[in-house]
């Protein structure tokens, strides 16, 4: 047969003759929407949670400090001890303790980045030290996902950021290597300072932005004299650093070259695309800078850090921990160790008994949010299938429904078909292909429908349920494909059964003479 | 006379779930290059012997039946047999050697009547300008008139748009233009006038004896059936008792075989009879 003809004479109008009065196939279409979205939304609900449950610091619980008893560093130390105390390392399953601080500061996207508008972001930063706890675990759970990490215990100075804070900045797809902290130094002068960043994560606890050291951390967040961002405080570093985003082994070649009198040029050390090395203090600053500009002046960025080694300690006693992190080895004691908190001040006998009463609260927000997903997520996971179910179901009663009416009613014409030799086997298929091409429709023009609406009705939902995925798109539409063999060949199957099942029997005398 | 397309002896034909035969033929023998015009009172089994002949219906009984042959150049089937094949050997036989005229015409509302020409051709496999080439040239032979013509082969006229004469021409050309050995058609001329039933014959006439197919032609029209049949077979009606008219069933023996004669015809005692004379005998028995 020639199929083509064939399709042109006759399955095209068959075709056009089955869909006619097409009103139970928007009801399809309303359906398989209804259906679809559910799917999309479930898997994307479904993913979030994963993405919420998969988060390595999901057993580490924060602890606001209250300011009155952060500001003093005995009760922090005391805290200390007694976190690390047997009874609630193990009666809590505690893992281990640390204490931080956080504040809101701006970075600004880098000056080598000249296809980028300049723009800035507030980022919430909070303060590690390298060897703490959940630093050593964000490391050995390879969390840095850029291929240049450089350790915090090399990179003092420097940041680990998350790639939303980039994503914010404009960096979408490229990983920078340094940002701008911008502030006013001695003499109120608007000073620029690239910051490198040595690691970027996908995630930070707290939703914090930014990591930095607690060497770094007061000099971004509190600005003094001996400011070492400043190359006018008196605590400027003793070393060069230059910032680039050119590769690590032409830069090292180009310094290696250099001959200035003064530099090292033997103890350079390599960053995160950017290069720190001492220089002889005895060459003056112009000197040097002068001799760095004339020789490195393609590189975006040169900064003269001086003399951190003789104010670090000064700034260092200014940092005050507001915020205790307690990394739990299983959740089970959560909630008494929530309870525990609550009453610990009294446990501390140098404590004023107005303190005493002050209650650390551990943020339960996560864990919360977590069980509070786990529900929905079963619940929609359930109610997802069960639309699912219907809607095949519904799509396969219409369709049946509406071959059966056609084939009765057109009984005599395919009785004709046979008479004149046409097999059940070209009729079966013939209407097996109408009925995938109708599943077709319906499945591409819900889902081009669903490409409309998805993502706002799906907000109106959870704002409904208040619900906040912090702007993250939560419908997910990949997921639709894997269900495409259940919208198509499922009831494919079923009509073809049904047709087969109708016409494999009849005669062209019983349908023509309609017996 | 050459060997019979179709030879049929002592065939029972029935519906299922009927025990009594409702239709008895005796001895048949359909010839190649032949026009036979079956005639007879309704419900005599004019239907069910077309539905026979056209493997349209299992109506064999096989306990009393005797013989079903089909016969050509290539082949040799026993019909009796062929229910019992699988259904694609029964399509392909449809295919390769019936075609059918149908009272009702069994045009398809929801093709043009265009495409509704062009279905049997497409069931042997033709391309699509191969099948309009052959259709547009039966059309023109069948409709003499240009406009009627263009509304069909050019503006792709709906079935329903047509008259009941045209919708039986194009009817008649869907069957003509298809590839067959055996064309069998019920009462083709039933809503036509004269002159265009006898264009239809005439152009069948014509195709029958350049192609040496065989026409079975169910009528009521006698007198078109002793002007072009070749030959005429009366189904009579018999019972099986006298007094109840819901026991008759219909026989088809050599008794009611006429042969024509040049321009006379011969009963199976090859007594001559004249035209007249055998087309009042034949309008006797319908009534």
């Amino acid at each position: 047969m020639d199929f083509k003809t064939y399709n042109k004479v006759f399955a095209r109008n068959e075709f056009k003759s089955v869909v006619s009065g097409g009103r139970k196939f928007i009801l399809l279409i309303l359906i398989a929407i209804v259906s679809l979205w559910s799917i999309g939304f479930s898997s994307g609900a479904s993913k979030y949670l994963k993405d919420k449950m998969d988060s390595p610091f999901v057993k580490f619980l924060n602890v606001d400090i209250p300011s009155k008893l952060a500001q003093k560093q005995s009760y922090i130390d005391e805290l200390k001890k007694v976190m690390k105390q047997d009874s609630i390392v193990n009666g809590y399953d505690v893992h281990g303790v640390s204490f931080t601080s956080f504040n809101f500061i701006s970075f600004y996207t880098n000056n080598s980045t000249s296809s980028k508008a300049r723009k800035s972001e507030t980022a919430k930063i909070s303060m590690i030290s390298p060897n703490d706890e959940m630093y050593v675990f964000m490391k050995s759970k390879g969390l840095f996902k850029n291929d240049q990490f450089v350790d915090f215990s090399v990179a003092n100075y420097s940041i680990v950021v998350t790639e939303e804070y980039l994503n914010r900045l404009g960096y979408n797809d490229e990983y920078p290597a340094f940002l701008d902290f911008r502030f006013l130094g001695v003499g109120n002068e608007e000073l620029s300072v690239p910051i490198g960043i040595a690691g970027i994560v996908s995630q930070l606890p707290n939703k914090c932005d930014i990591l930095c050291t607690d060497d770094l951390f007061p000099h971004i967040t509190n600005y003094t004299e001996f400011n070492i961002l400043d190359p006018n405080a008196s605590g400027h570093l003793n070393e060069y650093v230059i910032y680039t985003d050119k590769p690590i082994q032409g830069i090292k070649s180009d310094i290696l070259e250099l001959d200035p009198q003064g530099l090292e040029k033997q103890s350079i050390g390599s960053g995160n695309s950017y290069y720190v090395f001492p220089y002889d203090s005895n060459l003056s600053q112009e000197e040097l800078d002068s001799e760095l500009t004339k020789l490195l002046g393609s590189y975006q960025r040169i900064y003269n850090f001086n003399s951190v080694g003789q104010i670090a300690d000064t700034t260092l006693s200014g940092v005050i921990y507001d915020q205790l992190i307690i990394e739990m080895s299983s959740l089970e004691q959560v909630n008494q160790l929530r309870k525990m908190m609550l009453g610990i001040n009294t446990r501390f006998e140098s404590l004023p008994s107005n303190h005493k009463k002050i209650s650390l609260v551990i943020d339960m927000g996560v864990i919360e949010s977590r069980n509070n997903f786990m529900t929905f997520n079963s619940v929609s996971k359930i109610l997802s299938r069960v639309l699912v179910l219907i809607s095949i179901g519904f799509i396969i009663v219409v369709l049946i429904q509406t071959l059966l009416q056609h084939i009765n009613k057109n009984a005599k014409n395919i009785g004709t078909l046979k008479a004149f030799g046409m097999s059940n086997r070209i009729i079966g298929i013939t209407y097996v292909l109408i009925s995938f091409v109708i599943i077709g429709i319906v499945y591409l023009a819900s889902v081009a429908l669903l490409y409309l609406i998805a993502d706002i009705s799906t907000n109106a939902v959870l704002s409904l349920v208040r619900l906040d995925t912090g702007g993250e798109k939560l419908y997910d539409f990949t997921v639709l494909l894997t269900y495409l063999p259940f919208f198509t060949i499922f009831p494919l199957l079923i009509v073809a059964l049904t047709i087969w099942l109708k016409i494999r029997n009849e005669t062209p005398g019983d349908l023509i003479y309609e017996r | 006379m050459s060997n019979p397309v179709y030879h049929i002896k002592d065939l029972a034909c029935q519906y299922n779930g009927n025990s009594e035969p409702v239709l008895q033929i005796e001895e048949l023998n359909l010839y190649e290059g032949e026009i036979v015009f079956f005639v007879g009172a309704s419900g005599v089994g004019k239907s069910t012997l077309l539905e026979t002949l056209g493997l349209m219906n299992n109506t064999i009984d096989f306990q009393k039946s005797g013989e079903f042959w089909f016969e050509n150049k290539n082949s040799r089937e026993d019909l009796r047999e062929i229910w019992s094949r699988p259904e694609k050997d029964l399509s392909k036989f449809r295919q390769e050697n019936l075609s059918f005229i149908f009272q009702s015409t069994n045009l398809f509302p929801n093709l043009s009547a265009f495409e509704n020409v062009l279905l049997t051709q497409i069931v042997e496999g033709k391309s699509y300008d191969e099948a309009a080439q052959n259709a547009k040239s039966m059309i023109y032979r069948l409709f003499p008139n240009q406009r009627d013509r263009d509304e069909i082969v050019e503006d792709g006229k709906a079935i329903m748009e047509l008259s009941g004469g045209q919708r039986q021409r194009l009817a008649f050309v869907r069957a003509a233009i298809s590839k067959y050995a055996i064309l069998l058609a019920d009462e083709p001329t039933g809503n036509l006038d004269w002159w265009n039933a006898k264009n239809l014959i005439e152009i069948l006439v014509d195709k029958v004896k350049s192609e040496d197919g065989v026409t079975v032609i169910v009528t009521h029209d006698i007198d078109l059936a002793t002007e072009y049949g070749d030959r005429i077979v009366l189904i009579r009606k018999e019972f099986r008792d006298p007094k109840d008219e819901s026991s008759s069933y219909g026989v088809l023996n050599s008794k009611g075989i006429f042969t024509r004669d040049q321009d006379n015809w011969k009963d199976y005692q090859d007594t001559s009879i004249i035209q007249s004379d055998l087309s009042k005998y034949l309008k006797d028995q319908l009534r």
